[in-house]
């Protein structure tokens, strides 16, 4: 066997031992800050529903006329979300289908 | 170049709007006079009937009477057109509820009307050259000019929060190298809302003076100042103040009584107001009530010392 050959073969083992690494990596630490960061984008996209929708908890909202334009992609939001809980329809027609 | 006449109720500033906007009109200002009070007598001083969308009363001038209730509703109908097209069929019933709730809430007329206003003041220097604002009550104005001041930061806040949510979203996506150009309809909404109301506000600010109107009488007085305060505070500048209806001086009886009050008023205005670049300019009790254009233009010579450079002179 070549020299050259030895290193290629050594090379590609060690970019098998990274990629299992980076796999574990992922699998343990990375997949659960992820996690944490989605947690973070929900509940903040949580609170802006909650006050683009206020009227309909019935708290004033000041500001409800410049955010009607918002309101379709807010219930557009909230319906993709009821169906990836495994419901097709809300069951609330105020606030959904 | 945009003039807000405002002041208590019955004080004359529908009258003085009108005819401030006929006299510019017959200057060769193009001109557009348009009423934002709920209760409009703008039509009625001009003797035409107006609508929402200004219609042509002379030459040079335009007239409109603007109503919030109006706004939101056309307003909910254009937003479920393209509600049409951007989300679910099934979830439309439910944003239209929404909607409907949401023009419910208070303070949507009156951000309706601001909403009518902006349109308005954007087509101002285009399609006519002057905006003249018959205003509500006082209170009523106050609100409509200070509402930009109230709202922009409330939809900055909620524009900041979207996106840091989208921003976290994407750096979650990124180490899995999902990465991908978004753009968000939602932001990008709520981003077009701050920015319309941040150029009205500019707007204001630079091109518009508000006339204060009252007549010689100490509670107009009282809520005059008022107003001046809470508008410099509003960063709106002002302009001349307005007294309306002042006696000649040559009554007897209850009329010449009167003047002795009227006297005291009017020294106070010229203390408060007179020494500044704003200046105070009275007008006398007519004879009679004016009505329609002609009417207007004739008795507008009292209002001379207001008017800006016209198109002759610039």
């Amino acid at each position: 066997m070549t020299a050259g050959g030895r290193w290629r073969r050594l090379g590609a083992r060690l970019l098998r031992y990274w990629r299992r690494f980076e796999r574990g990596h992922e699998l343990l630490l990375v997949s659960r800050w992820r996690q944490g960061l989605r947690k973070e984008a929900r509940r903040r996209d949580d609170t802006l529903r909650t006050l683009l929708l206020l009227e309909s908890l019935g708290v004033d909202n000041p500001v409800a006329y410049e955010t009607l334009d918002a309101v379709p992609y807010l219930v557009a939001d909230f319906h993709a979300w009821h169906r990836r809980m495994g419901r097709d329809e809300f069951g609330d027609a105020g606030v959904c289908c | 170049m945009i003039r807000f006449f405002g002041g208590k109720g019955g004080v004359g500033k529908t009258t003085l709007a009108a005819a401030f906007a006929v006299r510019q009109a017959r200057r060769g200002v193009r001109t557009l006079v348009v009423s934002t009070d709920p209760a409009h007598s703008l039509g009625d001083v001009l003797g035409e009937s107006l609508s929402d969308e200004p219609r042509s009363v002379g030459e040079s001038l335009l007239a409109a009477e603007i109503s919030g209730e109006r706004q939101a509703s056309n307003r909910v109908a254009e937003v479920l057109e393209d509600a049409r097209h951007a989300v679910p069929r099934e979830v439309l019933p439910a944003v239209e509820r929404h909607l409907r709730r949401a023009v419910d809430s208070p303070g949507t007329v009156e951000s309706a009307l601001l909403d009518r206003l902006t349109d308005l003041v954007e087509r101002t220097g285009r399609d006519w050259d002057l905006l003249v604002v018959d205003s509500a009550p006082t209170g009523h104005m106050l609100r409509l000019l200070s509402l930009p001041a109230l709202l922009t930061p409330w939809i900055e806040g909620l524009a900041h929060n979207r996106k840091q949510a989208r921003d976290v979203d994407r750096f979650a996506d990124g180490l899995l190298g999902e990465v991908g150009p978004q753009n968000d309809p939602l932001l990008e909404r709520l981003q077009n809302r701050r920015r319309r109301l941040e150029a009205l506000q500019s707007r204001l600010r630079e091109d518009a003076r508000v006339h204060l109107v009252l007549v010689p009488e100490r509670l107009p007085l009282a809520e005059t100042e008022r107003a001046a305060d809470q508008l410099a505070e509003a960063g709106v500048s002002l302009g001349a103040v307005l007294v309306n209806r002042v006696a000649s001086g040559d009554e007897s009886g209850v009329l010449a009584r009167r003047r002795t009050q009227e006297r005291a008023v009017l020294a106070r205005v010229r203390e408060r107001f007179g020494g500044e670049e704003t200046g105070v300019l009275t007008v006398p009790l007519l004879p009679g009530e004016l009505t329609g254009v002609a009417d207007l233009a004739e008795a507008s010579g009292w209002l001379q010392s207001l008017d800006p450079p016209g198109p002759r002179e610039a």
